[in-house]
């Protein structure tokens, strides 16, 4: 896929309003695999590092699709990106769901995995979030999860072309020393994969459910502006 | 005093001082920038125009475009920015600037100057032209450097080929230049390398000399240096700055800024002032060149000492110089209507194969 002058001002208008939105400096990485190429795909809009694709991954235009043993590493761990316990961001835009239950999206100290008949979440081995009004088969567009400590602050919500919808999200506090161990995107190193097609992974710190909306809809924006595709 | 009394003043002065019409260029700016501009071409800008040209001065000086018979055609009237006479040169020697690439390389220029940090620079080669001559041509003294052999002239910078012989002369040594106790270098690297002991500048083998090793460790004067962080597939922009007492290496690339090494057990060499100092290659312990260097230069500094935050400011300011006239060589866009983010993402974009169509 080729950069054009519609690509760029879709790009600029994009992350001016991140930043105007005063949203742009809690994006630790944001990747937007979109281009048909892994090198340009690896590269993080908002650090410009790189992450590796592990495996073989299609890089098609406009997302890219992994599978059994394949996953994406960044080198790194969620507290090495300035990302704690109580002050989390996750945001993915997906094209279509897995083919087959219990598969992660994000594994690290924060774990999110697409499960028999829910999204879950899950912090120090409890589940914050776990919604079964989602079905495995259900096709869906953007998920995102934010949370600090307390329960007002928690949420989660998935973004269709339809519109945005809340998942419930369960009580209690949030409890958690270390978030140390490496991250690992669309899938895990030792079994569960991820083989839903991607269009756009983040990670950062808080942000509203309000500033959620915002950003999932100007992500939703760039994405379709960019790739010509539309959000399921 | 009226435009009619200045132009008075002006048809009866014949001194031959630049500075005099400077002077001159710069009160006609300030005083009379607003108004009627048609009045202004046909008398005051013209009698200004036709004193440069008579007088034998410098045509930096005019008020430009003009016609023939000396009246400004333009649509605003300004004093030359710092990069004026730099552009110019370039100009003249066969560079295409475009006023995108004009306005980056004033920006950058007005920002070192109000850092502090343009009077410490010797020299500064930003060879993006793609004309040799025009590479040849230093930013800050404007003096030229000369292209040997068969040198490379891309848009993204300056290269001799695989294992090529061509490199350029800089004409001067370190002793020139005044900064043998007090240093500061930059090399911009954009392409990829070989794997051999490789220099893109250097001056004699143990005396800044900065270069990659077989195992593309960093290599700098005898300072050898096992960070595999700058290696071919991590290029950006190389520094070493110091003096006789301590000194640093630095590299910033797409992502970050870091520090390699600092040490303070340097002492400092003596250096012959009949060595000059090359680029895209080093210097034998005679004098004499030694090229081979096949990796891709996009810029080049020498100066006196920088502090560890001077130089952090000093590559974020080269970076986003080349990476605003690269934005604008690849799409043929403004950088200034662009935030630096998407610029910059373009660019990495682009060295990744995502060509702008």
């Amino acid at each position: 896929m080729s950069m054009t002058l519609t690509k760029i001002n879709a790009l600029d208008t994009f992350i001016k309003g991140e930043k105007t939105a005063g949203r742009w400096d809690g994006h630790k990485r944001l990747y937007f695999p979109v281009w048909g190429v892994a090198a340009a795909n690896a590269i993080c809009m908002k650090s410009l590092t790189s992450c590796t694709f592990n495996g073989g991954f299609t890089h098609a235009a406009g997302y890219i699709q992994g599978g059994y043993n394949k996953y994406i590493t960044l080198g790194t761990a969620l507290a090495g990106l300035g990302i704690s316990y109580n002050s989390h961001y996750f945001a993915g835009l997906f094209k279509t769901a897995p083919s087959d239950n219990y598969k992660n999206i994000l594994t690290a100290d924060l774990f999110i995995s697409y499960g028999e008949e829910s999204i879950r979440v899950t912090i120090g081995g409890s589940s914050y979030v776990d919604d079964n009004s989602f079905s495995p088969s259900d096709v869906f567009g953007s998920i995102s999860y934010g949370s600090q400590t307390t329960l007002a602050s928690r949420y989660g919500k998935v973004r269709k072309a339809s519109g945005n919808t809340s998942i419930a999200v369960q009580g209690g506090t949030i409890t958690q020393s270390s978030w140390s161990s490496p991250i690992v995107l669309l899938g895990s190193v030792s079994s569960s994969f991820w083989d839903g097609q991607c269009g756009a992974l983040v990670l950062g710190t808080y942000i509203s459910a309000a500033d959620d909306l915002l950003f999932t809809a100007a992500l939703e924006t760039l994405w379709e502006t960019t790739t010509g595709l539309t959000l399921p | 005093m009226s435009p009619r009394e200045l132009q008075n003043e002006i048809k009866q002065n014949f001194s031959v001082d630049e500075a005099v019409w400077s002077s001159y260029r710069t009160a006609i700016v300030n005083n009379f920038a607003s108004i009627n501009y048609q009045d202004l071409s046909d008398h005051l800008l013209r009698e200004f125009n036709r004193k440069i040209v008579n007088l034998g001065l410098s045509g930096d000086l005019m008020f430009s475009p003009h016609d023939a018979g000396f009246r400004f055609l333009g649509s605003v009237i300004s004093n030359p920015g710092p990069a004026a006479a730099y552009i110019a040169a370039i100009t003249s020697a066969g560079a295409t600037v475009s006023a995108p690439q004009q306005a980056a390389v004033s920006t950058f220029m007005s920002d070192e100057i109000a850092a502090g940090r343009w009077d410490k620079m010797k020299r500064l080669y930003f060879p993006l032209w793609e004309v040799g001559t025009a590479n040849a041509i230093c930013m800050k003294s404007l003096t030229s450097g000369t292209f040997v052999n068969s040198v490379r002239h891309e848009s993204d910078g300056i290269d001799s080929g695989i294992i090529g012989s061509g490199y350029m002369n800089t004409n001067v040594s370190i002793p020139d230049l005044g900064i043998a106790n007090s240093y500061h270098y930059a090399v911009l690297l954009t392409g990829s390398l070989q794997d051999s002991y490789d220099a893109p500048f250097g001056n004699t083998p143990d005396v800044c000399v900065l270069g990659y090793d077989s195992e593309y460790d960093v290599k700098i004067a005898n300072l050898q240096i096992s960070i595999r962080d700058i290696s071919p597939d991590n290029l950006g922009i190389l520094t070493l700055g110091g003096n006789t007492s301590s000194r640093y290496v630095k590299s910033r690339n797409a992502a970050r800024v870091a520090k390699i090494t600092d040490t303070s057990s340097f002492a400092a060499p003596s250096y012959p002032s009949s060595t000059k100092i090359y680029l895209l290659a080093r210097a034998e312990s005679n004098g004499a060149p030694n090229a081979g260097y096949n990796g891709t230069i996009g810029a080049f500094s020498m100066a006196t000492e920088l502090t560890d935050a001077e130089d952090t400011a000093y590559t974020l300011s080269l970076r986003n110089l080349y990476n605003r006239i690269r934005f604008n060589k690849i799409t043929g866009l403004d950088w200034q209507n662009y935030a630096d983010e998407t610029i910059n993402y373009v660019i990495e974009l682009n060295k990744a194969g995502v060509a702008y169509a």
